[in-house]
């Protein structure tokens, strides 16, 4: 049976991590398994249309790159030749909207995966024995899921993931939360334990060689009643404090990564938590801090970290969800207030909520406003998405107040994104006739301009201001006419060193998919 | 869905539910075979089994050679199919001819095995008659059915008997014996036979080009490709061929491949490349075997030719017509410019009662999706060879180059007088030449194009 062509596909998006489950599937049919010929692209690669595929997957990853993985799945049919029955569409975009993948007509017939490979593989893929499918009589082998992943497909493709020098792997599954913003308790569901990390690992050094760091993308393994042994298994393979991975000459540091950041509320329930972490080479600590709430639980963890020496800290920050600016502001300024205290480093991630079902990130949370988004956007932007935990930094790039944050949010885009220019070189004449019309405002005209930035659009600005019925703030509104390309050009050249500061964390620790490259306002 | 119990009825109970009535009989005669030549391919198909069967017996030995031979008689509206193949031995020769699909075929090498394919006679002439003989004994056996009976039957509405009361009434037998007949044999006759179809049953040149195409006869002599096909096709095993004969012709039927073919009153093309190719089955081994020739690919070839199309044969015999890969092209009419064969090799691949197409099934699909794949290598160099032309065209002057897009959204707009179009091709001309972004411009006025035109 072997000598199949099996073709993996993921979406042409940019992602941080390679494709575990493709991975998983390529040990399935590789060499290793049934000894298939597996290719695996990413994007549409024309290149592959020469061949007569037996199977093709596609895996799906973020519900808002919805557009991305249509053209995936459409050139998946392009490539299996419009046969429907040999295309399996899995991953967490088609899981989590997975009925809106299934009722889409001209996808009819391609099994949509929802979840998890952990039945055994005919099982899982609902291969029909009846019909005599490909491997349908799988019915007893180990689930794809629990297989090693097949590093070496990643060398067919072009693209390079930050992150792939490490084992990827989890030592807990599921979550014992519910938050209605995440994806988990739809995908994974309960908490559950998974087969031994030690296995996996092994596996992983057997077939691959050694890698450097430790990938766990466990959703809260705080939580799991088997905490102190995995984190015991942790030191037993070797991710100590110091630990160095050694290849040839030169030596790297090695470090665990639990990806997907741990739960303040158990951590702040008793030390032993972040004592035994201490234990692992965990770089950096990822704690999530998604609501003002969590405030208590939020810095009891922080400071607990401290106490066992863990200071390299990093932190998740929903917003867009239920939170105001001001709510977002705060928990920024509690963490560079806990810096200040501790000389400690947290960075934070501010993360923009979508709702994960949705085609595109195009939500506008109910306290928030599309125009509040783009700053924040164009903010975070020049920081490549990081909230540093330098107090100086910060109070420039976020203000200094709540008030001073809320006015930064308002002000004009190309302020914001030419912010030197305009605060401190050829722009501040400008810049300071702006802020002097800006103070002038009583507090009903900044709600009226408000409300007209609420729906601000580039094209529509001429059409926007011609409706203001406001005197001052028609009159203010002119400082928020769109640069043409060539002024802003300009600008640029005139003061092109101050343009990128580099990124003060390395790739591999930034967050995937803070879609820093969108144009809120192109849709 | 609520579970079915698990109860059987009593055989005997069964046997009073469960009726089989006479239209089961039009159902597997007259409504399985839509195009009337067919029944030339049933029973070409049931003769070359039969020799296949007498080889194996080693029936031969003695010189004889195989052979099917078809007689057509217009004016006594009769047609016979003869072959020399192993027959029926008298104590089955009834059973079987009489039986409804029972065939003991199925799961061997022979082309049928439905047991069905007998039956087609019945709807296109007035009697149709089975004789033969075989080795184990002196007598020529006969089986009749009246299919004049048949046909009153089934339109009967009183007649409230079932499909044992239909052949009853049917069918009639005959032994004799009879000193010159062959050893073995085995001969349909079809008697007064239907005016169906501009009488295409009994017009021997649509019969030739018909078996020509279906039947397992040999590529004709001076053939440039024939040696090569034959053995690529006999490594696997198939491509078997038999001597047919039409009438008196002492010339064998043969394929309707040659070196060069016409594709219309003034061209003329020849065939270039053989191209072989296997189909891996999904659970290992080759399910299939095809070849393909290639040509200049000017254009579709005509049909008249009998050599268009990727078809489909099992056991050397046609299933379905020259359309039967078309949905494997990614157009359709690119079909009709290839020339070429794919033969089944596995059980797996089951062709489906009315032998027009293959039963669904995974493998089917497998089969469909390689295929695609040549099917879209030819595509390609179908485009290829017709852009390579186009461009010499302009290069030689022989042609205006083609026009631009712009221009041929103009020209396509109906909407618009002569003197408007004219008035506007030279507008936006003139607008092109002083245009700095050229690109730019003509995708702007591509776009503007149907509103202007709606307006105008």
């Amino acid at each position: 049976m072997a000598g199949k062509n099996i073709l993996l596909i993921e979406p042409g998006y940019k992602n941080k991590y390679p494709p575990l489950g493709l991975m998983k599937l390529a040990q399935y049919h590789g060499t290793r398994g049934k000894g298939d010929h597996v290719r695996f692209i990413k994007g549409e690669n024309t290149s592959v249309l020469d061949t007569t595929w037996d199977r093709i997957y596609v895996t799906t990853l973020f519900s808002f790159e919805w557009k991305r993985i249509s053209k995936a799945i459409d050139f998946a049919l392009e490539a299996a030749g419009g046969n429907r029955n040999n295309i399996f569409v899995g991953g967490i975009a088609a899981s989590l909207m997975h009925e809106q993948f299934v009722r889409e007509e001209r996808w009819h017939g391609i099994r949509f995966i929802n979840g998890l490979l952990r039945e055994p593989p005919a099982i899982s893929l609902r291969l029909s024995a009846f019909d005599q499918e490909l491997y349908s009589d799988d019915i007893r082998g180990q689930p794809i899921e629990d297989l090693i992943p097949d590093y070496s497909i990643l060398e067919q493709i072009e693209y390079k993931y930050p992150v792939v020098d490490g084992y990827f792997a989890y030592a807990s599954r599921g979550c014992i939360r519910k938050c209605s913003f995440c994806g988990v308790p739809k995908l994974e569901g309960d908490l559950y334990d998974t087969p031994s990390l030690t296995l996996i690992v092994n596996g992983i050094e057997k077939c691959y060689g050694p890698k450097k760091d430790m990938i766990l993308m466990d959703n809260n393994v705080v939580a799991s009643p088997r905490f102190k042994e995995i984190v015991a298994e942790i030191r037993d393979l070797g991710f100590t404090p110091g630990a160095k991975l050694q290849r040839g000459k030169s030596k790297a540091l090695r470090r665990v990564d639990f990806n997907q950041g741990v739960d303040a509320r158990i951590l702040c329930k008793d030390p032993m938590f972040l004592r035994e972490l201490s234990s692992i080479c965990i770089k950096p600590l990822r704690i999530a801090f998604d609501h003002l709430g969590l405030r208590k639980p939020y810095e009891t963890a922080i400071r607990y970290s401290h106490d066992v020496g863990l200071n390299e800290l990093s932190n998740y920050m929903l917003y867009n969800f239920h939170d105001t600016p001001a709510d977002l502001y705060q928990r920024m300024r509690i963490n560079i207030d806990l810096n200040e205290e501790l000389g400690i480093r947290i960075f934070s991630f501010p993360m923009r909520y979508q709702p994960t079902n949705m085609k595109d990130r195009s939500h506008v949370g109910e306290k928030w406003n599309r125009y509040f988004l783009r700053s924040m956007q164009i903010i975070l932007q020049a920081t490549h998405g990081v909230v540093s935990g330098a107090p100086d930094f910060f109070k420039e790039a976020f203000g200094e107040t709540v008030e001073t944050f809320h006015d930064l949010l308002v002000r004009p885009h190309h302020f914001i994104f030419n912010r030197f220019w305009y605060e401190r070189y050829g722009g501040r004449d400008e810049f300071q006739e702006y802020q002097l019309e800006y103070e002038e405002l009583s507090p009903t005209d900044r709600a009226d301009l408000l409300s007209v930035l609420a729906n601000f659009e580039n094209r529509k600005f001429r059409y926007l201001r011609e409706r203001i019925s406001n005197r001052k703030v028609r009159n203010i509104f002119r400082f928020y006419k769109p640069l043409h390309d060539a002024e802003e050009e300009e600008i640029w050249r005139k003061q092109r060193e101050w343009l990128r500061k580099p990124c003060p964390v390395p790739d591999d620790e930034r967050v995937e998919d803070a879609g820093l490259e969108l144009d809120l306002f192109a849709a | 869905m609520a579970a079915i119990a698990e109860r059987k009825f009593s055989p005997s109970k069964l046997n009073e539910l469960v009726v089989v009535g006479k239209d089961v009989l039009e159902l597997l005669s007259s409504a399985m075979y839509v195009d009337p030549l067919t029944i030339y391919r049933e029973y070409i198909q049931n003769a070359s089994d039969a020799i296949d069967e007498a080889e194996r017996d080693g029936l031969y030995s003695n010189g004889a050679r195989p052979h099917i031979s078809i007689s057509i008689d217009p004016r006594e509206r009769t047609i016979k199919i003869i072959d020399n193949g192993t027959g029926l031995p008298a104590n089955v020769f009834a059973r079987t001819l009489t039986a409804l699909g029972a065939s003991k075929k199925r799961g061997s090498d022979a082309r049928g095995f439905r047991g069905v394919g007998r039956l087609c006679g019945l709807a296109y002439c007035e009697q149709l008659i089975f004789r033969g003989k075989s080795t184990t004994g002196p007598r020529v056996w006969e089986v009749g059915f009246d299919c004049r009976r048949f046909k009153e039957l089934l339109n009967d509405t009183q007649f409230r008997g079932d499909v044992n009361d239909v052949m009853y009434e049917i069918i009639q037998f005959d032994t004799f014996e009879d000193s010159r007949a062959r050893t073995h044999f085995f001969e349909v006759e079809l008697r007064r036979v239907s005016r169906v179809a501009n009488d295409t049953l009994l017009n021997q040149a649509a019969a030739r080009t018909y078996i020509s195409q279906v039947a397992p006869v040999p590529f004709r002599r001076g053939f440039r490709f024939a040696g090569r096909i034959t053995k690529h096709l006999a490594k696997y095993g198939t491509g078997k061929t038999y001597n047919i004969y039409l009438n008196d012709d002492s010339r064998r039927i043969e394929r309707p491949f040659a070196n060069s073919f016409a594709l219309k009153e003034t061209r003329r093309d020849k065939f270039l490349e053989l191209e072989v190719f296997e189909v891996p089955g999904l659970n290992g081994g080759v399910d299939a075997v095809g070849w393909l020739l290639h040509h200049n690919y000017y254009g579709a070839l005509p049909q008249q030719l009998g050599i268009r199309g990727l078809r489909l044969r099992l056991g050397n015999m046609q299933i379905g017509a020259e359309n039967v890969f078309e949905v494997a092209f990614p157009e359709l009419r690119f079909n009709s410019w290839s020339v070429g064969e794919v033969h089944l090799l596995s059980s797996r691949l089951v062709p489906n009662g009315r032998r027009d197409d293959l039963e669904q099934s995974v493998h089917q699909q497998n089969l469909l999706n390689h295929v695609g794949q040549r099917a879209k290598q030819i595509t390609k160099r179908c485009r290829a060879k017709s852009a390579e032309r186009n461009r010499k065209k302009v290069r030689d002057g022989r042609c205006a180059k083609p026009p631009t897009a712009w221009l041929q959204s103009l020209r396509s707009f109906k909407s618009l007088d002569s003197r408007k179009q004219r008035a506007f091709e030279r507008f936006f001309a003139e607008l092109l030449r002083s245009s700095p972004r050229k690109a730019k411009a003509k995708s702007t006025i591509v776009a503007i194009l149907p509103k202007l035109c709606s307006i105008a």
